[in-house]
């Protein structure tokens, strides 16, 4: 994968996958301690540490993953933090959900490009119009956030219906995009 | 915050939910499109993308969402679209292609021969003459 916000995508789907309706997304580019931390966390219906291990592996996962619904995305992600020189963390609990952070100095060469972020995060909102989403990307000093509680509720009955229309998808565009 | 902007939006869109409502009878049209890892590499973004703008475009009422990945990673992107309980699969989707593919699909109700998947065992993938 050529942008981190496919890795994101990629977790994120995972996520969706476990049955989320709640997903923070936190993008962290803190370049006075030279360090990019991505976060997200679910409340999805989370793994028992057996089937974490697993998870984690490469090999024992792709035979299982649809059944398990775990694919490649969680050890592509972690091979690639851990090639930019970071880490990798991973915490979750059966019926509460996931945890997932990796960071890698921002002065990495091998490093992704950020990609589409906020055209990602749009996608991912539309496309998920009963999952609440909470976005958080700061760059130094200078933090937006971006919840989708709010807006739900100002829709109001009419919330599904007009999710995915053309007006949203600029609204959400302008909302991510002050960023 | 702008979520006056919402109201508005809200207000604008009064009339065409009334229609939708009317429309309600209908079977309800729903395209997943698979976003597994391999759907990722292969570009399901960019037709996830594009098919909501298609959507818009063509002024239809479909449910446009993704899920995991459908389990056929050599034909990746795929979408499948539902309309009530009919399922038709496509696979080896191209951005460019995605306006004829709604237009076929839903708008003229025909089947893309050139990308249909049949799933073997899958009963969702009957065609549907009726």
């Amino acid at each position: 994968m050529y942008e981190l916000a496919l890795f994101m995508l990629d977790l994120v789907q995972n996520a969706l996958t476990a049955g989320a309706t709640y997903i923070k997304i936190w993008l962290d580019e803190d370049f006075t301690r030279n360090r990019l931390t991505l976060t997200i966390a679910d409340n999805g219906c989370g793994m028992a540490p057996h089937t974490l291990t697993r998870a984690l592996d490469p090999f024992m996962t792709t035979k299982t993953s649809r059944r398990k619904s775990i694919g490649l995305g969680l050890p592509f992600f972690r091979q690639l933090v851990e090639s930019c020189g970071g880490g990798f963390k991973i915490k979750s609990r059966p019926g509460c959900g996931t945890v997932i952070t990796g960071w890698y100095p921002l002065d990495n060469v091998d490093q992704p490009p950020l990609g589409d972020w906020n055209e990602t995060l749009r996608a991912l909102i539309q496309a998920n119009p009963h999952v609440r989403f909470y976005c958080a990307h700061r760059r130094n000093q200078r933090c937006v956030t971006f919840d989708t509680l709010p807006v739900r509720r100002a829709l109001g009955p009419h919330a599904d219906a007009l999710w995915q229309s053309a007006d949203m998808t600029t609204w959400f565009r302008e909302q991510l995009s002050a960023s | 915050m702008t979520l006056d902007e919402l109201r508005k939006i809200r207000e604008r869109a009064a009339a065409a939910l009334e229609q939708r409502a009317r429309q309600a009878q209908e079977p309800e049209w729903k395209i997943v499109v698979s976003m597994g890892t391999s759907g990722i590499l292969y570009g399901a973004r960019e037709i996830l993308k594009k098919i909501m703008e298609e959507v818009q475009n063509l002024g239809l009422n479909v449910i446009v969402t993704q899920s995991g990945s459908f389990g056929l990673d050599d034909i990746e992107p795929m979408c499948a679209i539902y309309h009530g309980n009919e399922k038709v699969v496509y696979g080896n989707l191209k951005p460019d292609m995605i306006r004829e593919l709604l237009e076929t699909h839903i708008v003229r109700g025909q089947i893309l021969a050139s990308h249909r998947v049949v799933v073997p065992g899958d009963v969702g993938n009957t065609p549907t003459t009726a």
